[in-house]
């Protein structure tokens, strides 16, 4: 069964979650505040942390840093502002992906799903030489890229673009952090220079629409498995 | 020159030079035949001398010819005739002309110097003594006060008047001593542009009525209006010198004042954006959960049991309650900020408006104890009967919200004579002593981290709007007691309301 930790202080969002999360089959935890909630990560060892950015001990920013230090568990951020800021931070302190309040059992469902299976693939695909990613198949010895078996021809920095993008699919990675990567340190305002590459890269993969490649408004983008 | 010497000064060196003329020709007319036309001509310098020191170069010409006429008259043979008879004569005579002038010259210069530094110094410490006042963190009513004072009680003016400019035309700033009449008003015309200068603006006969406008940086502050009696004679460059200081102090303080009226809408601005993102927040989490129950309940309709059902459809139900309490807490703010609030107070029975705040924070689970006195009568206050038992029902939330669960809430009711005292006991934390004045801020963050929201902003602004005070403090048996007071509506000896003193 799969262990998902809860930390949020509202009681009552808390209780509706747990019951509509194991009614889909999940086995929840609780907790109510950042110190409980870091004890229990490491206790249970959950496979999925949805944490709520507005904790009353700690900022959720700062226990998604602290976890990371020691983990690598999907973490699924919840939050109540609609302030982009803080979602920012809270990926570039290492957390997977956002939701904001409101949101459907649906909804959260499906980004669930979707952080699960990629840490499940994350550490495989670190291994391989292969990383595959629905259609996408990226080969790191010959560094070729290939789409539903056709060859695409990219360039230096479309494919580690791609790479950096693949080897955490479902993650979602702002601006910052990809600018950084790719381009270096030194990098990090340049949202321009990473439009033109991802269109480029849309192009070439035949993705116009941004299905395999999600664009993330005002925060960042995620590389998705098409095929599930 | 002789301006600077007052006439009695003057008076007095005619009279000295006369006198000591007379002692020192007496004397010297008794030995005329012993001593030389020289040495008599030496002595005759005295008196000359003394009158200038005293009188001024005036007084000194005066001796001049005094003692020109005596030495001749008197001293040079042949003697009682203005004849000079031998040239070493005329020699003496000539020397002694020369001589007693350029002394009288040289002296009087002197004493003008001196008389020019006491004035400058004396100058110097008045505006000093002026400029002193003006220094300083004033805030700008009071330096403009401090103007006027000054220069009524330094210059004698009857009145003073400092006019700045309003929105269309000038206005009072500050005033000292009687105010101008409509007609002194009318004939003050300022100036724009010009240097602080003074005009002498109206005679009436009596009164003399200055007008000097103030100007600092070339841009016209305002206008200071003096009037005075005809014989007062100000000291016109102190005058001057003390307004262009003055101009200066009040066009800081002006800048001081525009700079903490910015600082002033900054820090409404950000309270404004704190408001508007707590708003969001505190509506945002109820439907947060709303909506979760709400998507949990259609998505796993076969998958949930009927207590999971029953569950998730009561937290919809209580924070559909919570969400509405916000938005009427909010809707009511927005009263009070729009200053429409006022309450509409009839007796009431305080009973009746407990069990309503009650009834209105609708958590059945929440225990309530009401303490009241044992007394056979009903207790009637006069309240706004919908602001006060929000006003309880907001008590009680927060009371709910910090107190542990299975504690109970105390609701108690102190009658005095004239009125009753109602508060709200629970048993959690406190509220320690510095966060007193805060919790009833809008908004304010609680230091626990969560919110405090409304509830408390709304329930003092209500106790306010009847006059009385919401307070805050410890109850004697750990927790927080909130409590405020409303007036008691006699009631007549058959039970009766006392309608004539009903409050309106």
């Amino acid at each position: 069964m799969i262990k998902l930790l809860l930390i949020d202080d509202d009681s009552f969002l808390l209780r509706a979650l747990e019951i509509g999360l194991s009614a889909k089959g999940y086995e929840t935890a609780t907790s109510r505040n950042a110190t409980d909630g870091f004890a229990q990560a490491a206790l249970i060892s959950p496979d999925l942390i949805i944490l709520d950015l507005g904790l009353p001990d700690l900022n959720g920013i700062e226990l998604c840093r602290n976890i990371r230090t020691w983990s690598e568990i999907p973490i699924l951020v919840l939050s109540a502002d609609e302030d982009e800021a803080q979602k920012v931070a809270a990926l570039d302190a290492g957390a997977d992906d956002y939701l904001t309040k409101p949101f459907g059992m649906a909804e959260l469902e499906a980004r669930i799903r979707v952080a699960l299976r990629h840490a499940i693939g994350r550490s495989a695909r670190n291994q391989t030489t292969v990383v595959t990613v629905g259609t996408v198949s990226i080969d790191l010895e010959k560094r070729t890229v290939s789409n539903n078996g056709t060859s695409v021809e990219l360039t230096a920095r479309e494919f580690n673009l791609l790479l950096y993008l693949a080897r955490n699919s479902g993650k979602v990675f702002t601006h910052h952090q990809i600018l950084r990567e790719i381009w270096g340190r030194g990098y990090g305002e340049e949202t321009h220079y990473l439009r033109v590459y991802i269109n480029r890269l849309r192009k070439k993969l035949g993705d116009q629409e941004g299905k395999i490649i999600k664009t993330r408004p005002g925060i960042g983008y995620q590389l998705l498995d098409t095929t599930e | 020159m002789s301006s600077r010497y007052q006439w009695p000064e003057q008076k007095k060196g005619i009279s000295l030079t006369v006198v000591s003329f007379l002692v020192v020709s007496s004397v010297m007319f008794i030995f005329r035949d012993q001593i030389s036309v020289a040495t008599t001509a030496l002595v005759l310098v005295m008196p000359v001398i003394f009158g200038t020191v005293i009188g001024g170069f005036s007084v000194g010409l005066t001796g001049i010819v005094l003692g020109f006429l005596i030495y001749d008259f008197i001293f040079i043979p042949p003697y009682y005739t203005l004849t000079v008879g031998r040239t070493q004569n005329w020699i003496a005579l000539g020397v002694y002309a020369v001589v007693v002038i350029l002394v009288s010259r040289v002296v009087s210069n002197l004493k003008d110097t001196r008389t020019l530094a006491l004035q400058r110094e004396k100058y110097t410490r008045q505006l000093f003594e002026l400029s002193q006042l003006l220094i300083g963190d004033k805030e700008l009513n009071e330096l403009l006060k401090t103007v006027t004072e000054t220069v009524q009680t330094t210059f004698q003016f009857d009145a003073v008047v400092l006019l700045l400019p309003g929105t269309e035309k000038l206005e009072i700033g500050a005033s000292a001593g009687r105010l101008l009449n409509s007609k002194e008003m009318r004939l003050l015309i300022p100036d724009q542009g010009v240097p602080a200068t003074l005009h002498r603006t109206s005679d009436d006969g009596r009164q003399t009525l200055f007008s000097l406008a103030l100007t600092a940086g070339g841009k016209p502050l305002g206008l200071l209006a003096m009037s005075g009696p005809k014989t007062l004679s100000p000291d016109i460059q102190l005058l001057s010198t003390f307004a262009n200081h003055a101009a200066l102090a009040i066009e800081q303080a002006q800048l001081k004042r525009q700079v903490n009226h910015t600082k002033l809408l900054e820090e409404t601005d950000r309270w404004r954006k704190a408001l508007l993102g707590s708003v969001s927040h505190d509506l945002r989490t109820p439907l947060a959960s709303i909506k979760a129950a709400a998507s949990g309940l259609s998505d796993a309709k076969e998958t949930l049991d009927a207590l999971q059902k029953q569950e998730l459809l009561d937290t919809i139900s209580t924070q559909t309650d919570h969400l509405t309490r916000l938005v009427v807490n909010l809707l009511d703010m927005t009263r009070i900020e729009a200053g429409v609030l006022s309450p509409n107070k009839i007796a009431v029975e305080i009973t009746e408006l407990i069990e309503e705040g009650i009834a209105a924070i609708r958590d059945s689970s929440a225990q309530i104890q009401i303490a009241q006195p044992d007394c056979a009568r009903e207790l009637f206050v006069s309240a706004d009967h919908v602001l006060i038992s929000q006003v309880i029902a907001n008590l009680l939330e927060n009371a709910l919200r910090y107190s542990p669960k299975n504690e109970p809430i105390t609701i108690s009711i102190e009658p005095s004579d004239t009125e009753l005292i109602v508060s709200v006991t629970d048993h959690g934390p406190g509220v320690p002593p510095e966060l007193r004045e805060q919790i009833f801020e809008m908004f304010k963050k609680d230091p626990n981290g969560g919110r405090a929201g409304l509830g408390l902003a709304i329930a003092k602004a209500f106790v306010t709007a009847h006059g009385e005070q919401l307070e805050v403090s410890d109850s004697p048996s750990g927790g927080a007691c909130f409590r405020f007071s409303l007036p008691l509506v006699p009631i007549d000896g058959n039970g009766y309301l006392d309608d004539q003193t009903t409050p309106n």
